[in-house]
């Protein structure tokens, strides 16, 4: 059996570390009435959080019910069951009944469709006690949250968790060095189970455990290309600093932006010289990978990337917040522009019986400086939404008084037209040929 | 192993009690008959059946656990015709139950017993207030309930000597007493809770086939219905929790 589930701490005064959480979740418990609110513990896995709320209905005798991702939950089956357990008494005759809504902030799109709105109904409709677990508090959303008394979990220090794999250790009789368990917790990262795992597969198949058989087991933490970067700008063995790379799944393509965008944070010219003169030489490589289809070639790429930045970063560090390259946001906002100027063109177009290509080469000055002149005609008379306004006016604001009042306008018009007209009739204004007749 | 016949009828009964409450459950088998014990997976309601080896046809079966999946269970004796014998075949360590009826021959694979929920605990509770009735009329009086509302308060009433019923909707109210005469038994007892309507409409429509329901109630405490079925040979209880009232 797993050992983290067989040492999970059965009353709260077996939780590791978190003492000040563990105690807040007793005073609400102890003093828990029907207006308390609901307690959310959100931290890192592995710090005690599900743990402490099963401890504490151990502890005072109250029933537990939970609900986790294991269990669909669509608001109808969060309404029915946490919705009517949280308004019945206890059947076997605990005195309350804890509502557990486990991995709160993981309601999975569709299949947890109506989730959060659902266990905002049974918070606000509850007569037992109810526990939230998140493990973002952020990822909740803001009017739950709110309805929330948050307690946090931090990571475990250490060295309150070296007694706890102390007694696991005796418990399963293997003898195993202070130090070991010393290194097995400051590896975990405040990660209890982690921790407690770590021992376990060190400790499968031996009676005791020395310091050379803690390697096969080091907590498996991807790098992040935050930390890469880092590193680049820090400075490290270049071995090291190609292991780190290999340990993650970003091709050298998207490699290359990020360093790129940044370089700004180099201190003085040459060495920006220096580390662009890697980056292109890296790019040619990256080019050629793509022509010949050879992809053994993107090891030079990234080599010479991240080898190269490295030399010209000179291990001087990064002093700013490294933010993802901006040419991409450049080119999601120009991809937008894009698409609403194809989509005028070809509107246009099919208003005035022009090819789109002769549009854009030959009118679209023209156009832009009629609509400039008087833009409330030519918004009318080309139904040009805020967007496409915008365009041809370079001002949003102005674009959007502009929108709105010929919105208002058509509302108007329409109003009239129920009252005066027979229905059937084709509105003005809609039709093409008007439009196109009056526009050069 | 275990080894069966039964009148499918019985056999249906004994199910339906089930699927009430539990979409599967852990069915116990010895050699003195089958019994489960199952709470819905709000904790709101409990089931407890009970069918002795009297109740079939032919008998044998050794101490075993089964996973059954009641609700297909349940489709599968929608294909019954009255009167129609069921025969059941579960070899030692097997994991499918041959259902055999008509010409009909069902393999059905059993759940692994150790993906449902464990048995519970038989609750110690006290419940003094003792009704007895049948089936029919508890199952009007809930349906009548139902209209008006989705709770409804049962309770018994020691000087009057009555049992009553009161459901209140937002709007309407409904009040159903009943007295010794229109009821089996009463022991006059002061008590009264809340239930919800949800649970025990689908309650009532398996207990409106037993001739006798005996009802215990307490103050805001569980109910408890237990009914006969297959003509003695077998029992069915239903626990259900009370709703705590509105401040």
């Amino acid at each position: 059996m797993d050992w983290a589930e067989k040492y999970r701490p059965e009353r709260l005064q077996d939780i590791v570390g978190n003492t000040a959480a563990v105690r807040q979740i007793f005073e609400w418990a102890k003093g828990w009435t029907r207006r308390s609110k609901p307690l959310l513990l959100h931290g890192k896995p592995g710090t005690g959080k599900t743990s402490s709320a099963h401890a504490l209905a151990r502890d005072l005798g109250w029933e537990i019910l939970e609900l986790n991702a294991s269990d669909q939950r669509t608001k109808a089956v969060i309404d029915r069951v946490a919705g009517s357990s949280s308004t019945t008494a206890s059947l076997s005759g605990a005195s309350r009944k804890l509502i557990l809504l486990d991995e709160a902030d993981n309601l999975q799109g569709n299949a947890d469709r109506g989730g959060a709105r659902g266990i905002i109904d049974t918070i606000r409709g509850s007569r037992q006690p109810i526990i939230l677990i998140a493990n973002d508090l952020y990822g909740l959303p803001p009017e739950l949250r709110s309805l929330c008394e948050p307690v946090r979990f931090r990571a475990v220090q250490a060295r309150s968790l070296v007694p706890r794999l102390k007694f696991i250790c005796t418990m399963e009789k293997i003898r195993c060095s202070e130090l070991v368990l010393v290194q097995v917790a400051a590896r975990a990262g405040g990660d209890v189970r982690a921790a407690i795992n770590m021992l376990h597969a060190a400790a499968t198949g031996r009676e005791s455990l020395g310091e050379g058989d803690l390697l096969s087991s080091e907590k498996d933490d991807r790098p992040s290309i935050f930390d890469l970067i880092t590193s680049v700008y820090r400075g490290t063995d270049d071995r090291r600093l190609m292991q780190e790379y290999y340990g993650f799944d970003e091709p050298p393509s998207n490699l290359v932006q990020w360093i790129e965008g940044s370089l700004v944070h180099l201190p003085d010219l040459p060495s920006r010289m220096k580390a662009y003169r890697c980056l292109s030489r890296a790019d040619e490589f990256l080019g050629l990978t793509f022509r010949r289809q050879y992809f053994p070639l993107w090891r030079y790429a990234s080599a010479l990337l991240l080898l190269g930045a490295m030399d010209a970063a000179a291990g001087r560090g990064i002093h700013a917040r490294i933010t993802p390259p901006s040419r991409w946001q450049r080119m999601g906002t120009a991809r937008k522009q894009k698409a609403i100027r194809t989509g005028l063109l070809r509107r246009l177009s099919g208003m005035t019986h022009l090819p789109e290509d002769a549009l854009r080469d030959e009118y679209l000055t023209l156009l832009t400086l009629l609509v400039e002149r008087n833009p409330e005609r030519y918004a009318d008379l080309l139904s040009l939404d805020t967007d496409e306004l915008t365009l041809f006016l370079h001002d949003r604001t102005r674009a959007e008084g502009v929108a709105k009042a010929r919105a208002k306008r058509e509302s108007a018009l329409e109003q009239q037209e129920k009252k005066g007209k027979p229905a059937g009739e084709p509105k003005p204004g809609k039709t093409a040929a008007g439009g196109q007749s009056s526009l050069f | 192993m275990f080894k069966a016949a039964i009148d499918a009828d019985i056999f249906r009964e004994a199910i339906d009690a089930i699927a009430a409450l539990v979409t599967e459950c852990r069915l116990h088998a010895d050699q003195n008959g089958i019994r489960t014990r199952a709470v819905d997976t709000a904790n709101v309601a409990m089931v407890s059946m009970d069918l002795k080896k009297d109740a079939f046809k032919s008998f044998s079966a050794t101490k075993d656990e089964l996973g059954i999946d009641i609700a297909k269970m349940k489709n599968i004796l929608g294909m019954v015709s009255k009167g129609d014998l069921m025969n059941m075949a579960l070899p030692e360590a097997g994991h499918k139950l041959e259902m055999a009826f008509q010409n009909y021959k069902y393999s059905i694979t059993l759940l692994d017993v150790n993906t449902i929920r464990k048995d519970p605990n038989p609750p110690t509770i006290e419940l003094p207030g003792k009704i007895v009735i049948t089936g029919e009329a508890l199952n009007s009086a809930i349906r009548a309930a139902s209209v008006v509302s989705d709770k409804i308060a049962l309770g018994i009433d020691p000087k009057a000597q009555k049992f009553f019923m009161v459901a209140e909707g937002d709007t309407d109210h409904i009040r159903l007493e009943l007295g010794r005469d229109e009821l089996v038994s009463l022991s006059p007892v002061e008590a009264r809770s809340l239930f919800s309507l949800d649970y025990l409409k689908d309650m009532g429509k398996v207990m409106a086939r037993a001739p006798q329901v005996e009802i215990a109630l307490g103050i805001d405490h569980p109910v408890k219905f237990s009914f006969p079925i297959a003509e003695g040979a077998g029992r069915v209880e239903y626990l259900l929790a009370p709703r705590i009232e509105a401040e």
